[in-house]
């Protein structure tokens, strides 16, 4: 798997390698000492899950994208990821071509979503009834709400883009609002759960 | 919900019915109880029996020594009962206070003549006499009521007295009786009888237990009654009924002492005010019984009688200001309207409820007044004063009234209690069954959702463990170089199978366009590289319940099937893919369809034959699998269209 992605780096000028690691402890330690810009994570490590890492990224570099690595992009592994940090996924058995683009793409501003998790998202992030309380910034806008729906019904960027008037690009930038707000929506989600448990002060 | 309410068993005996008897046995218990105490005067020889002398008359003499008077003094005939003596000397010692009352002694004086000496003494028997007795025989003491220096005084009491035989001889015999009364005033004496002890006695016990023993009796009856129901208030503090039958009672019981009480242990001003006292108060907590009991509001009335009875019984104070005795019969006659008023308005009640409370109460209440009257005639001498007072049984029986009033009122709500709580027995048992019917239910659901989550969470695992080898292979065969092409597209499909197994595992609610969406998103890197274009027509369809993981795998496989056709066989270069809602052909009813439709070759006339072979067949097999039905015809102006019908509701036959 390294290798190919390596082949796919070695060919574009953009892309810079500053560390490989093997383990999920190899990549917190160097994420100490590196400030990356994009940053690969495989859900399977042998010490541990990838989400320690995505989290760790998460806290250590905020501006930084991180994208799962995943052979299916199931909504399973792909969420949880979305829920600690990850905006964008890589799938493995994409062309060496595909993955630059793609890490070029999210640095971009976009992001790549499956109708499935475009289905899940507009699941989680709108409530059957609107409650008082909820975080404002982690509703939908009806704009969103749209667009999600067209998305889960398997519409592609381009023609959500012509049929709302905006460039593809800009759907791009809607999916990646919208994992930010996940995440939102499951931090604020886990510390009401906290407070309920007595973990936390309220 | 308190405990003991639900067991019934405790309460049972107390229906109606089956307590009728344990009142009746009660009442045979307290007849013979009283025919115990009193029996002895109704079995006592007849009046006209020779041998005992009534005296309807005395010689009386006022002296103010208290040594006897020579037999040739100014005696005066006076009729029996006798309660004018200190009229007849003009002075009215009446409510004065003891020191200043002159010291006065009232004889009466009788000759019993013997033809012979007698073989045993007599017995002196008084029914009624006041204040203290002194009794001579022939000049001898032979008894006394009282001791010197001793605040003793027996108004109430009967005197008795049993005199050796030494004192008397044959001829005529002096019998004279000493009367004063330097703590209270009145002087009474009742008729004297002489005769052989054996026969005045059951006369005498009779009488001392109408007046004497009644009252000890109903003193404790009614102490007992008021410390029981302070007791239950003290438990039960907002049932402002018992407390006020516990102070009726205790006041009463109070009112009881002085009958028997000759020698107080407090100043004797005091055990008056107590007395008279007493009684007002005992009126009024039974005045405010019956409102609590009947709901009477009226509270200004209730707060006038309280401040009156507080400034009378103040007034009357030993040391502030009127005697308690000399005002005794103006506050019992001002008790008079109140309890008229409270017989009015226990009548009244009663008539509209006719409960056994009510009853009970008006009963209890009416007996206690007509004893209050009687007692109110004796003590204005309208009744022969050898009568006995009746208000010590008429209060008990009051309260005893009052106190089953209460119990029969308290057994009602116990009885309703009882059967609401058994109607609730009867709806938490049926709910509970109904939560055990439903846990059941989960309990099966639960288990089946179990093993259908592990049974994918395998299939997961596996997946991801082969995807992982198969990407590594691929990635291993693409370094080749060429040779190893066709193991490269092998590998593809293998992973693009997977991808479609794995879609098929996602949750979708049943939302087929979610699915075709997913499908599409796989296809799109070949659809991209065979040149094919989409038009996604996709529209929004009702959710289908029945569309779980395997019913979603064989509409993927259909899909697939049909993609792969295109890609293919086809050579078509544009694809457009709709869905919608309509009838389902044949049956008409409710269904969804999916079109695929290409530009490409159009379809052989055997549309198994040359162009999918096989996979038609499978797909044909699959929609029917699920219940829908597959149409493949030709498309305008060229290529193949593809429809896949499939049922909204799950009766159709499904695939498992």
């Amino acid at each position: 798997m390294c290798l190919r992605f390596e082949k796919a780096f070695a060919v574009s000028p953009d892309i810079q390698v500053l560390a490989w690691a093997a383990t999920a402890a190899e990549a917190i330690g160097h994420l100490q000492t590196f400030s990356p810009d994009t940053l690969l994570v495989d859900l399977g490590l042998p010490d541990a899950s990838g989400i320690t890492v995505i989290r760790q990224a998460r806290r250590l570099h905020p501006a930084c994208d991180i994208m799962v690595v995943s052979i299916f992009a199931d909504q399973r592994n792909v969420l949880a990821s979305i829920e600690a940090g990850a905006t964008g996924y890589l799938l493995k058995d994409d062309t060496q071509e595909d993955y630059a683009a793609r890490i070029q793409e999210l640095r971009a501003g976009g992001s790549p979503i499956t109708p499935i998790i475009a289905r899940q998202l507009l699941r989680r992030l709108q409530p059957a009834v609107p409650t008082e309380g909820q975080d404002g910034a982690a509703m939908l806008s009806p704009r969103e709400t749209e667009v999600l729906n067209l998305l889960a019904r398997g519409f592609a960027y381009q023609e959500i883009a012509g049929l709302l008037g905006v460039s593809p690009h800009t759907i791009g930038t809607y999916v990646k609002r919208l994992y930010e707000k996940l995440q939102v929506t499951s931090r604020g989600e886990a510390i009401f759960e906290a407070q309920c448990m007595g973990l936390l002060s309220p | 919900m308190a405990k003991p309410f639900l067991r019934r068993n405790a309460w049972g005996c107390c229906r109606r019915r089956r307590y009728i008897p344990l009142v009746c046995v009660a009442v045979v218990i307290t007849l013979v109880v009283a025919a115990y105490t009193s029996w002895p005067g109704a079995v006592a020889a007849p009046e006209t029996d020779d041998n005992v002398l009534r005296y309807d008359q005395a010689q009386w003499l006022m002296t103010e020594t208290p040594s006897p008077p020579a037999a040739d003094a100014a005696w005066q005939v006076v009729p029996l009962p006798d309660w004018q003596g200190p009229a007849r000397v003009g002075v009215s010692q009446f409510g004065r206070p003891a020191h200043r009352r002159p010291e006065q002694y009232h004889w009466y004086r009788f000759v019993v003549d013997e033809p012979a000496p007698l073989p045993r003494g007599k017995a002196l028997y008084v029914p009624r006499f006041e204040d203290r007795a002194l009794v001579l025989v022939n000049g001898v003491e032979v008894g006394r009521t009282y001791l010197e220096r001793r605040t003793q005084h027996g108004w109430n009491v009967p005197l008795w007295v049993v005199t050796p035989a030494m004192v008397w001889h044959s001829g005529a015999n002096e019998v004279l009786v000493r009367l004063d009364s330097p703590y209270i005033g009145p002087v009474l004496m009742s008729r004297l009888r002489v005769g052989p002890p054996e026969l005045l006695e059951p006369e005498y016990a009779s009488a001392y237990a109408w007046r004497i023993t009644a009252a000890q009796v109903s003193c404790w009856l009614l102490a007992g009654l008021g410390v029981f129901a302070l007791g239950l208030w003290a438990v039960h503090r907002n049932e402002m009924l018992h407390l006020l039958l516990g102070l009726s009672a205790l006041a009463f019981a109070l009112r009881q002492l002085h009958y028997f009480v000759a020698d107080p242990v407090i100043s004797l001003s005091f055990h008056w005010w107590l007395a008279v006292s007493s009684l007002p108060w005992a009126v009024l907590f039974v005045f405010l019984f019956a409102c609590r009991f009947y709901d009477v509001k009226h509270y200004w009335f209730q707060w006038t009688l309280i401040v009156a009875t507080v400034s009378s019984t103040l007034l009357i104070l030993p040391g502030v200001g009127l005697d308690a005795y000399s005002t005794a019969p103006w506050i019992y006659m001002m008790l008079a309207p109140l309890g008229v008023i409270i017989v009015v308005l226990l009548t009244q009640r009663a008539w509209q409820q006719r409960g056994a409370p009510q009853i009970l109460l008006v009963v209890g209440f009416l007996i206690n007044v007509l004893a209050g009257a009687y007692d109110f005639a004796l003590m204005t001498r309208r009744v022969s004063i050898e009568w006995p007072y009746l208000m010590p049984m008429g209060a008990a029986f009051l309260l005893l009234c009052f106190s089953m009033a209460l119990a029969s009122r308290y057994l009602g709500s116990l009885k309703q209690v009882e059967n609401l709580n058994r109607s609730l027995e009867e709806r938490v048992r049926e709910r509970q069954r109904a939560l055990e019917e439903t846990y059941e239910k989960l309990r099966v659901l639960s288990a089946e959702q179990v093993l259908a989550d592990e049974r994918q969470r395998l299939m997961r695992e596996i997946h991801d463990g082969i995807g992982a080898n198969l990407v590594t292979t691929l990635a291993a065969v693409g370094q080749d170089g060429g040779n190893g092409h066709a193991a490269a597209v092998a590998l593809q499909r293998a992973i693009a199978d997977l991808k479609l197994t794995i879609d098929s595992l996602e949750p979708v609610d049943g939302d087929l366009p979610s699915l075709l969406g997913n499908l599409r998103y796989r296809l799109m890197p070949q659809l991209r590289q065979a040149g094919v274009q989409v038009d996604w027509e996709v529209n929004a369809l009702p959710p289908l319940q029945w569309l779980r993981a395997p019913q979603a795998l064989h509409v993927l496989r259909i899909a697939q099937e049909a993609f792969s056709n295109v890609l293919q066989h086809a050579g078509a270069d544009r694809v457009t893919v709709g869905t919608g809602e309509a009838g389902m052909p044949d049956t008409g009813e409710p269904a969804v369809w999916v079109r695929i439709a290409d530009n490409g070759r159009n379809p052989g006339p055997v549309s198994a034959s040359r162009r999918g072979g096989k996979g038609v067949a499978n797909m044909t097999y699959r929609a029917q699998a699920l219940g829908g039905r597959l149409v493949i015809g030709p498309n305008t102006p060229s290529g193949t269209v593809l429809t896949l019908w499939l049922p909204v509701s799950a009766g159709a036959a499904l695939a498992q």
